[in-house]
């Protein structure tokens, strides 16, 4: 009986120890903001068939995304870097709007966030 | 006064020009880890110098089925954010000066001064490991064919694999001297 019951204790400390797992998985996904989701969202889309590159697309000796998928970034990038704060006429100062610019700031702010995210469950643990 | 700062701005401006890309790598794939050498090279033609992440042995990188990470700089790679993409150390080909030849620390200040001036991301070549029945599928070499064909490899920016229809993208996003490499593998 006594080791029934241990085993069961066993069990159930094994058991939460997963869930446990599951809910630090689900941390680092909930503790990006909406702006960071969509920006995943956006980069995740450009795998989605109709927007992977195109015949022509693919001759192009260069590795720079074309320009049609990058505009498929652009929202997301614009709605991230306003979301620090960041007014859309600094927005503007700073890029001359062009899409590239933009894209590389809103990537650096989503990797430093990410790297934010990474240190507090790290800390957590 | 004014040329001091003005020096300070151009050797500012040059250091920041000569830096390597932010890579950015995400393995989106639920369903397999990738596989093989990682490697990056010289961006001038004619000058050979190749660098892979150590121990250069096939199949030793991974990036596993849900990766999502980053790499500044060459001599930062030991220190990630996942934690577990560090790459301690590089394995530097340099047949033209052989005695540069080697395997170096990551922070090895060989590699600060000489490899993250001079490098640029050139490719992964890999295949795919099934995470449940750790069987391998196809064979992918991915990269920047411009950096990558300066060490003789052949790289291509983007590939369908021909078993799996697995695809994975390796792209650029530039401005003026800014620059991030992307590497994706979709599910």
């Amino acid at each position: 009986m006594k080791k029934q019951l241990l085993l069961a204790a066993f069990a159930i400390l094994g058991l939460s120890s997963c869930t446990n797992e599951s809910n630090m998985v689900n941390t680092a996904e909930s503790m990006k903001t909406t702006e960071m989701q969509d920006y995943d969202k956006a980069f995740r889309s450009l795998g989605d068939p109709q927007n992977r590159p195109t015949e022509e697309e693919k001759k192009s000796k260069t590795t720079e995304l074309s320009d049609r998928r990058k505009a498929l970034l652009l929202p997301a990038s614009r709605a991230l870097i306003l979301s620090t704060g960041i007014t859309e006429s600094q927005l503007m100062r700073q890029t001359n709007g062009d899409t590239s610019a933009i894209i590389i700031w809103a990537t650096k702010i989503y990797l430093q966030k990410n790297n934010e995210i990474a240190g507090k469950i790290k800390s957590q643990n | 006064m004014k040329k001091t700062v003005s020096a300070l701005l151009l050797l500012l401006g040059a250091m920041y020009y000569s830096q390597n890309s932010i890579f950015v790598f995400n393995n989106q794939n639920p369903q397999y880890d990738a596989e093989g050498r990682f490697f990056a090279a010289n961006f001038v033609p004619g000058n050979p110098v190749a660098m892979f992440a150590a121990p250069n042995v096939p199949g030793v990188y991974t990036m596993p089925s849900g990766i999502y990470d980053k790499y500044v700089t060459f001599d930062t790679t030991g220190v990630t954010s996942s934690g577990i993409m560090d790459i301690n150390r590089w394995y530097v080909s340099d047949y033209l000066n052989p005695s540069n030849t080697g395997t170096y620390n990551y922070n090895d200040p060989f590699i600060t001064a000489n490899m993250n001036p001079n490098n640029e991301w050139a490719g992964f070549i890999f295949t795919l490991r099934d995470v449940s029945s750790g069987n391998t599928y196809d064979y992918f070499q991915v990269g920047n064919p411009a950096v990558a064909s300066n060490i003789g490899f052949n790289v291509v920016p983007y590939q369908v694999g021909t078993t799996t229809g697995v695809k994975a993208d390796w792209y650029t996003i530039t401005s003026g001297s800014a620059q991030v490499t992307f590497f994706t593998i979709y599910p």
